[in-house]
């Protein structure tokens, strides 16, 4: 079987790219190096690591905003590189959205429903179809009763929101979020998410989510840990929890309840199974409790 | 207690007399004790950012009064621009701000506004940029050559070294991973320590506001809502939870421990106390 | 600034707030060519009549109309001035200063060059800038252009970036906002010095912002091509504006009120322009 995409030995340093600006040099110092991942089709997955690990360079080279130094890249068993035609290019991207992290900078119409239909529009899809599309997108991310109103009026998330409906109406297999929650507040990270949720769930879109959040990566079928352009880890998100290690090592922090078990067993309490949110973390600990009680 | 600041009756109003007017704090009561770290959390819009405003004179009460150490800032309107030096605002996102040639030079920026001779500016920039961790070697980088975490810090030591009293910052580990989180608020930390300021942090996150402030202010649609030590204002999640807002995860862990019978005995916000706690009582030294 | 609203759009939803965007452009051209074919009192009067049940008709506010009135006042008085003194009439001067003579055509001609020129602002104020959003002015502008593309102009990419204009501006002004109460936290002063000391403090808001702008602009760019931009070519709409009775009958009635005022001319009531 083909995975929906797959990476071999993918490797990128910034040195090779003269356009890149110096910050993006200073975050890619890491650079990648030799990343094997496969995702397949309706895979809700998490990359994780701290700023500059090199995680979003790997989302940018899964649509070739970024080419790689070396390594391979496969979309649906088919080879991504530059050599590529245009009308391939443009498939490549229709078929591999992708989401950015300042809201304000990737929303070029002054109305929301115009700025939806740009995508579309650009595809060359009839009149009518797009009018469909957009109305699905918005009613999907929950924006109809906005779609009238300008992008700057709304708050980051609805802005989020508006964009992510803007990549839905291409119609998309694969949804990237390239730490498009970074700069919300809590509020508009958890509508992000919830979406996210809702077009893996409901969609079959496959949604890969770059972040540094593990709250965030909690909510994924499978999170991949990156740091120093390696991938030093991969499982589902109950088996990267119970690693306090890796995720120490990537530089990043788990949320209070799991890092409280963490703790426990770092203090020798020996605690079965795994615990995410504050419920599962109770169930865990009472059960502890009350074994006591019985010893 | 001894009031830093001090705001009686305010009310701030965006826009007065246009179609657009908007009330973004009303009658706000509040006073903020010299040599606390306390934390203003609230909703996006809940008049946090408006509030941070007012303390340093960047924006004018519509009605009520303002006083630094028992004086109102707008007694002489006229000699505002030396409030901003005592109280020194840090804004969200501060790295967009940076724009000279070095980031020494960017840090002296505020010093030299304020008149400061060379030497004294120069003594400062050192001493501030390795308050906050930049080497030596960065100082003579362009802002623009640094990591973000660089660039944060290095606009934070710009405020630093005005030396103000209060020092405010809003949200400022936004965006930032755990590493360069925790290297901002020890900079916070250590800057209240050495120059015994008072420090206000606005902030979303209820972990970090939990773990670093005495003092916790709730503002909600232009009001204050609660406004106490952090276990009085902690203690009632409910109120959070209607304001939007939440309590720290831990918290929430321990509320839900203690309907099903194991109780912490006192409000935790930290991941050691809460397993100090059940360390003691898995060893038989129970709570119950 | 908070909340500055680009341009003067009032929304009503009027009759003229719903014509089509061409059909406003083509509406204004036809009010300012009838505007300069008027030449008798008679059709100044009735121009007149006719713009004012328009501005009516468009549901704004008289006072905010007349705001856009109050700009050019001293254009208005001017122009009277000027047009007054340098007529030179064939009767007797009404009276003779030094240099300066009035004939009472210099009056007549001071009046109606007065009048043209607020019948312009009014006109493209009705028909424009106050009914018409600026995305649809830009739509409108390039429908109307799009046969020049056949001339190997780029009309699309024009648009794009008149839109993508329009998209930043209250983005960029928030912006400038928040840099300037930053730089001021760090006791910049804007508002005292000299002109050189002043534009000297406008140094450090500027840099950062063109700096932001530009990785805004980078940023958009790469977004626009995820989102398979690649020019005008192949490109569709989702709403292809159509027409509809009410945009034809408005052009149909423009086009008689301009005729009207043209026989109008042939009526000699007190004065008429030589």
């Amino acid at each position: 079987m083909t995975h929906l995409i797959e990476t071999r030995e993918l490797c990128f340093s910034y040195d090779d790219e003269e356009n890149e600006s110096t910050e993006n040099k200073l975050e890619g110092k890491y650079a990648l190096c030799g990343v094997n991942i496969t995702i397949d089709k309706g895979e809700f997955v998490a990359v994780v690591g701290r700023n500059g690990s090199g995680k979003s360079t790997f989302a940018k080279l899964l649509n070739l905003v970024l080419e790689a130094s070396s390594g391979e890249v496969y979309i649906d068993g088919k080879k991504v590189s530059p050599e590529m035609t245009d009308e391939e290019l443009l498939d490549l991207r229709r078929r591999v959205g992708m989401v950015f992290q300042n809201p304000d900078n990737q929303l070029v119409a002054t109305i929301v429903e115009e700025d939806v239909a740009f995508g579309p529009e650009n595809l060359g899809i009839p009149s009518a179809e797009i009018r469909e599309r957009v109305d699905a997108a918005l009613e999907l991310v929950g924006m109809t009763e906005y779609a009238r109103h300008e992008p700057h009026r709304l708050s980051g998330g609805q802005k989020q929101r508006v964009a992510i409906a803007g990549i839905i109406a291409m119609m998309p297999e694969c949804m990237i979020f390239d730490e498009s929650t970074a700069m919300l507040d809590p509020s508009g990270r958890a509508e992000v998410v919830d979406v996210m949720e809702k077009l893996v769930r409901e969609k079959g879109i496959t949604v890969i989510n770059i972040t540094h959040l593990m709250s965030e990566a909690a909510r994924a079928d499978r999170i991949i840990v990156i740091n120093e352009g390696k991938v030093i880890g991969e499982g589902t998100p109950k088996e990267i929890f119970t690693n306090t290690e890796l995720v120490r090592r990537a530089g990043l922090e788990l949320p209070q309840c799991a890092a409280l078990l963490g703790e426990l067993r770092a203090r020798g309490v020996r605690i079965d199974g795994a615990g995410i949110t504050p419920d599962e973390c109770a169930d865990i600990i009472i059960k502890k409790l009350q074994n006591r009680e019985e010893e | 207690m001894n009031k830093k600041i001090e705001l009686i009756d305010v009310s701030y109003v965006y826009g007065e007399r246009t179609p657009f007017e908007i009330t973004a704090l009303k009658n706000v009561n509040l006073n903020i004790e010299a040599g606390s770290v306390t934390g203003i959390i609230g909703h996006t819009g809940s008049g946090k950012s408006t509030l941070v405003r007012l303390f340093n004179g960047l924006e004018r009460p519509a009605s009520g009064k303002v006083l630094l150490d028992g004086v109102d800032i707008w007694e002489k309107p006229k000699e505002i621009g030396k409030v901003r030096y005592r109280v020194g605002l840090v804004m969200q996102y501060p790295e967009y701000q940076l724009f000279e040639e070095t980031v020494a030079a960017d840090i002296a920026y505020g010093p030299k506004n304020m008149g400061l001779d060379a030497d004294a500016v120069e003594e400062r920039v050192k001493k501030y940029s390795a308050l906050v961790g930049l080497s030596e070697e960065d100082l003579q980088k362009s802002p623009f050559e640094l990591s973000g975490g660089q660039k944060r810090r290095a606009a934070i030591a710009g405020i630093m070294a005005m030396k103000p009293e209060v020092l405010v910052l809003d949200e400022p580990a936004a965006g930032l991973d755990p590493v360069g989180r925790n290297l901002i608020f020890d900079a916070i930390e250590e800057y209240r320590a050495v120059e015994g300021a008072t420090v206000i942090i606005v902030s979303h996150s209820m972990e970090d506001m939990a773990a670093r402030c005495d003092r916790v202010i709730v503002m909600s649609d232009g009001e204050v809502v609660a406004d106490g030590t952090r276990d009085e204002v902690f203690s009632c999640a409910d109120k959070l939870v209607s304001v939007g807002l939440d309590v720290p995860e831990i918290t929430k862990l321990a509320e839900l421990l203690a309907s099903r019978g194991f109780d912490f005995g006192k409000t935790v916000y930290t991941v050691s106390d809460a397993a100090d706690i059940i360390c003691r009582a898995l060893s038989g030294g129970g709570n119950e | 600034m908070k909340n500055i609203s680009l341009g003067q759009y009032y929304p009503t939803g009027s009759v003229i707030h719903r014509l089509d965007g061409r059909v406003k452009i083509i509406l204004a051209v036809i009010h300012i060519i009838a505007t300069f074919l008027c030449e008798s009192l008679a059709s100044f009067a009735c121009l007149f009549v006719g713009t004012l049940v328009l501005v009516l008709m468009t549901r704004i506010p008289l006072g905010v109309v007349l705001r856009s009135v109050r700009a050019i006042v001293y254009i208005l008085i001017i122009t009277f001035i000027l047009n007054a003194f340098f007529t030179v009439g064939e009767g007797e001067p009404l009276f003779s200063v030094w240099i300066f003579t009035l004939y009472i055509e210099g009056i007549w001609n001071a009046a109606f060059m007065a009048l043209r020129i607020l019948s312009l602002i009014l006109g493209t104020s009705i028909f424009i800038s106050y009914t018409t959003t600026p995305i649809q002015l830009t739509d409108s502008i390039e429908s109307l252009l799009s046969p020049l593309k056949k001339l190997k102009l780029p009309v699309h990419d024009f648009a794009m970036m008149m839109s993508i204009a329009l998209r930043f501006i209250p983005t960029i002004s928030d912006e400038t906002d928040r840099i300037m109460t930053a730089q001021k936290a760090r006791g910049a002063d804007f508002t005292t010095g000299s002109l050189i000391k002043r534009a000297k403090a406008l140094i450090p808001v500027l840099v950062p912002l063109f700096v932001s702008a530009f990785r805004r602009a980078d940023e958009l760019a790469t977004a626009m091509e995820c989102r398979c931009y690649h020019g005008g070519e192949g490109r569709t709409k989702m709403t292809v504006p159509h027409l509809c009775a009410r945009d034809i009958a408005a052009v149909g009635l423009m086009l008689a009120f301009g005729a009207a005022l043209v026989l109008l001319n042939r009526v000699d009531f007190l004065y008429k322009m030589v």
